[in-house]
Order: structure tokens, then sequence, then C-alpha cells
């Protein structure tokens, strides 16, 4: 048994602030990942942007300078009037001083390069190494699958190696969860490969609420040719510039999806081939849950060409692919592919989640002892997270959980695990390893067959119909897949569990979806296609209670914009 | 752009962190050999994490063109 001060779970972005902060207090800190410290998550394979007030996006034609004001009313005009103001309040104010505060730690600010070398890694890796030369011990390669209580409180988490095998229970006073979002769980997604929601699970469990879980963002334009494997993102300089998008037909189609929503203005001034029907004080970057809808939709309605629609960028002059470095990154992901002789196949794709746990303005979760920060967390973004805010919320929210956790651990005793907790846990990871193989259970099939199922019906365009599918799909896996999962070493224990994992948020974000019946930025129903102010302004909450899910709504938290009242 | 993955199975000594680096999962890990074997390389997008994890300078990857898939 290990035991420590503060645990954190997670070395993205988030996790690495918050085991900075806790270390700062003179605290034990134990940080663990099930992979390769620093290098896989959303944060590491970001281009690296953080949004903070007097800052320009250095891929910003429009020049605009983000002041206090400014971002606080964007965030809370695109999350939909959803995101919880006070934490919105919290992130506008403390973002640029964090971000400044990050050259102490060697990372490299607005590197902003979707290219090979990933600008997010430029801030991850030099914060790995900053930890380790500060004293934060880290755990690698263990997968922590429960949190384990003493009473009320949250007393450490228990896992296991995922080469050795070897079970490992970590007792800790307090425990930071930073384990990042879900995308994994849709099968087009643009997301690191472990993303899959381990922490909805594991707070789920031990109790805690979870807010806004319907809320999961698409990014427009990913590549999507036939055979392409993932997702290539086109950003920059030519997504503002915008290949102009067209249906199998060749008949552009995206206007009359962004008229619905008030989106298209006549003094559009961004013009190649077409205009660019969006309103110049719109941000192309605000607009593409927008895009993204007419694309799936234009697909649905079998106007598309392969699944997918098209981009034409033959008439995107070659200046703007190297007019800055988030163009030349995007043009040498493309390398190879026929951008300039005809139009290429483009789809949208997962990129986070924006609900999660339930934080309060010091990261602090309902359960005592728990603490969350980054894309785990929820009520943050609301229904829509602006470009650059999900690293400036990890490094925010990052250090005031690591704070709270360690005053807390500063001011209590190291609790007592009940060991029958613990064995409980241990005989449920022993009974998979023993499992004979089966047809029904391999984990591979199954997890694809699971995320096709999200993506297909609980994805960018839902209905009541659709979601009560999915909630039939994910029933029937649960009954009849995950009890005969079986592996043949602790690598594929881990794909086993992620399954397990993966299948219970699928239900976190289905039920929610199929409550709320209105549309907001990333909900769309397409049963309920308007924004419902009247009836829908509150946020969705979620909680394990006698072993059910329990679903409620609270009254959004307004502090200074009052939101419309339709 | 797509990568090219070669694992020199002389050099790969057993340390697994190019499988723990990639964020794309496209090396997975064989238990009986004790080496890192590539298993989805057109998931590959050449941010080289794997060539500097590795101590032992046993994997390159390679960038390379794109190319349509043939046509049945």
């Amino acid at each position: 048994m290990i035991e420590t001060d503060v645990l954190v779970v997670g070395t993205g972005l988030a996790g690495l602030r918050a085991a900075i902060e806790a270390r700062r207090y003179g605290v034990d800190v134990l940080l663990v990942d099930k992979m390769e410290p620093g290098r896989v998550s959303n944060t590491a394979i970001s281009g690296g942007g953080f949004k903070h007030f007097h800052h320009r996006q250095p891929s910003d034609t429009a020049r605009r300078y983000v002041t206090f004001n400014d971002h606080f009313k964007h965030m809370v005009e695109y999350g939909d009037f959803l995101p919880n103001q006070k934490l919105a309040e919290i992130l506008t104010l403390e973002a640029n001083p964090r971000v400044v505060e990050l050259e102490e730690f060697s990372a490299e600010i607005d590197a902003h390069t979707p290219g090979p070398k990933r600008g997010g890694q430029r801030v991850t890796l030099p914060m790995t190494e900053y930890v380790k030369e500060h004293g934060v011990h880290i755990l690698r390669d263990t997968f922590l699958t429960d949190l384990v209580r003493a009473g009320d409180a949250v007393a450490g988490a228990v896992g296991f190696n995922v080469f050795g095998g070897d079970f490992i229970v970590v007792k800790s006073k307090s425990t930071v969860l930073a384990t990042g979002g879900a995308g994994e769980i849709y099968s087009r997604n643009n997301t690191a490969v472990n993303v899959v929601g381990d922490g909805y699970e594991m707070a789920y469990n031990a109790g805690a609420s979870l807010v806004d879980m319907e809320m999961v963002m698409p990014d427009a334009i990913l590549l999507a040719e036939p055979g392409l494997h993932w997702g290539v993102h086109i950003g920059g300089s030519p997504f503002r510039m915008r290949g102009v998008l067209r249906n199998a037909a060749g008949e552009p189609f995206e206007t009359k999806y962004l008229e619905e929503h008030n989106l298209v203005g006549p003094e559009a001034t961004f013009s190649l081939d077409d205009p660019w029907p969006v309103r110049y004080d719109v941000h192309p970057y605000d607009v593409r849950e927008h895009r993204a809808r007419a694309m799936v939709l234009e697909v649905r309605e079998g106007r598309g060409d392969k699944g997918a629609v098209l981009m034409d960028f033959t008439k995107v002059p070659r200046e703007e692919w190297t007019r800055d470095q988030l163009s030349r990154g995007t043009l040498q992901l493309l390398r190879g592919f026929p951008i300039d002789e005809r139009p290429v196949h483009v789809l949208p794709g997962m990129i986070c989640t924006l609900g999660g746990i339930r934080i309060d303005e010091n990261g602090g979760s309902d359960v005592p002892g728990l603490y969350a920060a980054g894309e785990v967390t929820g009520g943050v973004h609301g229904a829509g997270r602006l470009g650059g805010n999900a690293l400036s919320d990890c490094i925010v929210f990052g250090a005031r959980a690591g704070r709270s956790a360690a005053i807390r651990a500063k001011s209590i005793k190291m609790p007592d695990i009940d060991p029958a907790q613990v064995d409980e846990k241990r005989g449920r990871v022993r009974e998979i390893s023993r499992r004979e193989p089966s047809e029904e259970g391999d984990v591979e099939a199954v997890t694809a067959e699971f995320k096709s199922l999200m993506w297909e019906h609980v994805g960018v365009v839902r209905s009541g119909q659709d979601l009560e599918a999915a909630l039939a799909g994910i029933d029937r896996i649960r009954r009849e897949n995950l009890p005969h999962l079986y592996v043949r070493n602790p690598r594929e224990l881990m794909r086993a569990l992620e399954l397990v994992k993966m299948v219970s948020v699928g239900e976190m974000i289905a039920r929610p979806a199929l409550m709320r019946e209105d549309s907001r930025t990333c909900h769309y129903r397409i049963d309920h296609p308007e924004r419902d102010n009247r009836n829908w302004l509150k946020n969705i909450l979620l909680r394990r209670e006698d072993g059910k899910m329990r679903l409620w709504t609270e009254p959004v938290v307004v502090t200074r914009i009052q939101p419309p009242e339709d | 752009m797509v990568g090219r993955v070669t694992i020199d199975p002389e050099r790969c000594q057993c340390m697994a962190r190019c499988v723990q680096s990639c964020p794309q999962g496209v090396l997975d890990w064989d238990f009986e050999r004790k080496k890192a074997v590539v298993v989805h390389e057109a998931d590959c997008f050449v941010c080289y994490n794997c060539v500097d994890v590795c101590p032992f300078d046993a994997i390159a990857v390679t960038e390379e063109d794109w190319k349509p898939p043939d046509k049945d």
C-alpha cells in the first residue's frame, strides 16, 4: 500500500498544475498516470492555445483583443447561458496571471502548432520535468479503477500496473481527479486514446454529482477521406477563409443552416469564391457546432458523398496556408491529400466533453476529500466552450483544486480504509482475468460497436427516438457483452475495464440528453430545435443513488449577465 | 501525411515506453515476446513520441504522403 497526502490522477495540464500547487504547500504529492507522464492527454495533442484577457489570438485576423469583460460575456453567451457564472468569472479573472506564471515552469505559451510537434506538449513536457524536480512522486503505467472511501470521504484509489498486473492501493488524505473527458467513446473523435471518461465513472461510483453531461463538443472540419483512420483537423487560416462546403451534388449548403441561427450578415467580407456568410462580429470558431450540425444533417438527408460532405480548398490561395503557424501546421498534416486538385471529404468529430463532476469555486466535489480539475469537471463552459478556454480552465481550476487538496491534507489525519472494500474491488478485477474467451466478450469488437452506437445516436444531431435506441443499445451491451469480456494480459484488462467505464459514461451522456428538450450550442435535438429558456434554463445533474442513476435539474448560477427570457 | 512505423526487434529491450507514449494507440505490447509491436499503423499522426522516449533507438517513424486506398 502506498500512502500520500495528495493523490493526483492524470498528467495532463490540470493534473500537472494541481500537483505543482499542492507541492507548494509542502505536502507529499503522488501523480499517477496510466500511460507515459505528460505525453498522452488532450492537452498534449492540442495546439496549445490559451484564451485569456489582454491577449490576441495569434491566428485571429479580426485582431480582436480579449478583455476580461469581453471574455466573460463571450463565454456565457457561447455557453448559451448555462455556464455557472461564478466559475466563469473565476476563469476569466485568473486565466491571465496563470498563463503568465507558466513561464516559471519553462512551458512554451502559445506555441499554437497542430503539426507533428504539437504545441500542447511544449507545455506538458516541461511541466512534467518541473514537477519531478520539485519532489512530486510519479507513478506511471498505473491504471486506477476505483476510488475508495473511509466513511463519507474519499480516501484514495485502487488500480493495477498495466504491464505487471500488480494490484495497487493508494491511500490519500485528498484526491484530485484530472483524468480528462470522454471523447474516445465516440467513433469519430479527435482526442487522445486514453481519454475514455475514467474520472466520470470513478466519481459517479463514489457518489459525486455530475453536471451538464449531455454537452459534448464537436469540431467541424475533420478530414474523412475513405480509408483514412484518423480525423486530420483543419484549422487556421484556411478554416477561416473557408474552403467551401458542398454536398454530393456540388451545392453549397451551409448558409441555410446558419441563417436559421441569425449568424448570416450582409457585411460579410471574408470573400474568395463564395462570400463567407457569417456575420463579421462572429468568430469563425464560434460557429463550428452549427457547421458540424449542418454537415451531419446533410449526410443524414442523403446528400452526402461516401458518408461525408466535400470541402473545396482548390480556390484557397497558397499564401493562406502559410500565413501563420496554425495554418502551416495544418498544411503539413495535409501532405499528400489532394487539396489542390479536388474537393476532399470532411466530417465532424468530437473533441471534448463539457459536462462532468460538479465543482465549487475551490475545485471541490460533493464528496469530502475529492477534488477535480480540467475536462473532467462540468459547469464551467455550459453548453459551449470557446477555443482556447480548455487549457485556461485546466490551469485556473488545476491550481485551485491543488491548493484545496493540500489544505485539507494538512488539516486531517491519514484515514483508514476498510480492507473489505479493497478486497471487493480486487475480486472484481481478478474475476475478469479468469474468464474464458467467448465471441460476445471480444473487447475490441464490443468497443468498436459501442463507439459507433454513440456516434450514430448520441452524436452531433440527436432525437428522442435516437436517444432511446442508444439507451436500449447500452443496456443490451451491458447485459450481453460486459459480463463476458475476457482478457489475456494486464493491458487487455485495462481495455476491458475502460470499456465498462465507457458504457457507463455513455449512459451518463444519453440520459440527460433525452431529458433536455431544447437545443443549445453543443446539444441539438432535431425534435426540439429551439432554445427554450422558459423551461430549460437549468442545469441537469445526475448522481448514483441506491445503485441507480438519479437525474434532477437546478437553476443556473447567474451573477452578472441576466439570460434572455426565451 | 501518414506515418510509417518500424520497430527493430533486435534493439527493442522491453521497456514499453513507446507503447505508453502513443496518443493514437498505434503500438501494442507483445507479452510473450516482450517486444513492442505495431498494430494500428493507419492511426499514426506522426508525433514522434515513441521515437523520443525509446532509450535504444529501436523505433523509427517516417512521414509519408497519404495515398488513396486501392479501388476494389
